[in-house]
């Protein structure tokens, strides 16, 4: 179990199957994002952001291009998930993508950070490179590095935005703090009418006022985790443990703020979960699940209940068994044990 | 060598730190600043600072091509031109200079919507939006109307008075008549620590019932 954990954590037998599976659940998401916000955010234009700053949206207010909108989104979402016409599915993903966003931070509100248009953007690059350079090899490394790049450079942002406004000091600002997650706590009161959240404003920023040292060192930590994500780009080994790092820095502003912001880019690019589809198999010991395939080189049944292939080396004593071929061979030394047993 | 490469390095980051506190003094001041800032050598101070930014962002390229050779790889071609883009450009999607929670003064306002016995109505239960949504609108009309003088319970009641419509205009309600037929009163609690602990001032800055 412990060398199945130190490889997981150390980012080791990353899964092929891993960008397909990469792909479908950003699809899946990106798609649920555009329903919600093209069906049930307001239809208003007070504060044209991004695209919308650029050009005239009053077009994408009406119902029919909406629906028209998320009707191609769905089509492009189909060819990138089959990994067919990469670069014009990405290019009109993309631009969905910027135009949706731009619409949903137009309408006054504003600050809604979404990565979605940045990553399927990045992996447009990395594709138009592919399509230039010929190597296969980059295109593989760099459509999970590049997106990967785009979310270390959401953290480095955060981080710098914090120096930039408050210096080194951001983080000994415990009062401060314990206003913000008192608010934070009483907006969500005010959303839902949850009278434990009424209780949970009164308590909590009160225990952040008595213990300044510790939120000191938890404000730092986040600080110093945002600055320093860049870390993984360097280093493929760290990724695993800086996406769970990161994740649990998610959980502890859902606690604290009940901002309720799930970083799936994090456990899509950061956190390998391909690998937990495949833990079944590598946790299934050899001694309940060999396989006795006598086309495999290495194999050997030696007496009773012991075997050998090329992964074991040594003889194994197993439990469980699957047997191939020979199956009716009574000449065939595993043939006839099993007859002895039955 | 090799301790020239440290010392280059620390000075390229302590520099990139200074533009971080002190962006004015590093990046836009211009001559005629320098020029009051400091009034015998301002136009000599801001040569040589603009001579040192040019010789330490050929530093930097220089280390950056010569780590990417070195790497083969391309570990930072993303990364570096979308935090420089994003820092530029600021709040236009897709780029953000992530400023959620940049700092935490001593005032924070929270909004809600009472009936006409000041009973709490959960805006989930008339608008698609939530209350931390209503905050923005808050700010994006002040910004909008041109009120740069606020928070600490700054804003005068005439300029909330109009903050206030706006934010109920620009909320959209799950009953759309429901701003027509219903008595409410949009409230702004302002709140603040000082030596007794957190203490708060309530204010209506919208009412539906007049």
């Amino acid at each position: 179990m412990i060398p199945v954990i130190k490889q997981y954590f150390l980012n080791r037998g990353e899964a092929k199957e891993n960008w397909t599976l990469t792909k479908l659940l950003l699809s899946v998401y990106w798609l649920l994002l555009l329903f919600f916000r093209l069906l049930y955010n307001p239809r208003i234009l007070s504060d044209p952001k991004g695209f919308c700053y650029l050009f005239n949206c009053e077009l994408f207010l009406v119902e029919g291009i909406r629906i028209f909108l998320f009707f191609i989104a769905l089509l492009s979402s189909a060819l990138y998930v089959l990994e067919k016409k990469m670069i014009l599915s990405l290019t009109i993903i993309s631009i969905i993508s910027v135009i949706v966003f731009s619409l949903d931070a137009s309408n006054g509100i504003g600050n809604i950070i979404n990565l979605s248009s940045s990553i399927f953007i990045a992996q447009l690059i990395a594709y138009i490179i592919y399509a230039v350079s010929k190597k296969k090899e980059h295109l593989v490394k760099n459509r999970i590095h590049f997106p990967m790049q785009i979310i270390a450079a959401h953290y480095m942002l955060a981080a710098l935005s914090k120096l930039h406004n408050s210096g080194f000091s951001w983080f000994l600002a415990d009062e401060g703090f314990a206003l913000q997650v008192k608010k934070s706590l009483l907006l969500e009161y005010t959303t839902s009418g949850d009278q434990s959240l009424l209780a949970k404003a009164e308590w909590l920023p009160n225990l952040i006022l008595e213990h300044p040292h510790m939120t000191h060192f938890f404000l730092l930590g986040a600080l110093l985790l945002e600055f320093s994500t860049f870390i993984v780009l360097l280093k493929n080994e760290l990724k695993v443990s800086y996406g769970w790092l990161l994740l649990l820095m998610h959980l502890g502003i859902y606690y604290f703020m009940e901002i309720s912001y799930f970083p799936v880019y994090l456990v899509l690019f950061f956190v390998n979960i391909s690998f937990f589809i495949q833990l079944p198999k590598r946790l299934l010991n050899k001694k309940w699940g060999f396989m006795a395939d006598d086309h495999k080189d290495g194999f050997s049944f030696t007496s009773k209940d012991n075997f050998t292939d090329n992964f074991s080396k040594s003889n194994c004593q197993v439990n469980f068994v699957h047997i191939y071929h020979h199956w009716t061979d009574k000449n065939w030394n595993l043939g006839k044990w099993i007859k002895s047993i039955f | 060598m090799k301790y020239l490469k440290a010392i280059l390095f620390i000075s390229f980051l302590s520099i990139v730190i200074l533009f971080i506190l002190i962006p004015r003094w590093w990046t836009i001041g211009s001559l005629s600043e320098f020029s009051i800032w400091y009034p015998t050598v301002g136009s000599l101070i801001w040569v040589f600072k603009n001579l040192v930014l040019l010789a330490l962002s050929c530093i930097f390229l220089y280390f950056f091509f010569q780590f990417r050779k070195k790497q083969n790889t391309v570990v930072f071609d993303i990364f570096i031109p979308f935090v420089i883009l994003s820092w530029i450009i600021g709040e236009q999607h897709p780029f953000s200079r992530i400023p959620m929670y940049h700092s935490f003064p001593n005032y924070a306002y929270v909004f809600s919507l009472s009936d006409k016995n000041d009973r709490l109505i959960p805006l989930k239960s008339v608008s698609h939006l939530g209350t931390a949504e209503l905050s923005h609108l808050y700010y994006t009309s002040l910004y909008n109307h041109e009120i740069f003088l606020y928070g600490y319970a700054r804003e005068d009641s005439f300029n909330l008075g109009i903050i206030g419509a706006d934010m109920i205009n620009n909320t959209t309600w799950i009953n759309p008549n429901f701003l027509a037929d219903s008595c409410f009163h949009l409230n702004r609690q302002y709140f603040f620590v000082s030596d007794k602990g957190f203490e708060v001032i309530n204010k209506v800055i919208y009412d539906s019932c007049n």
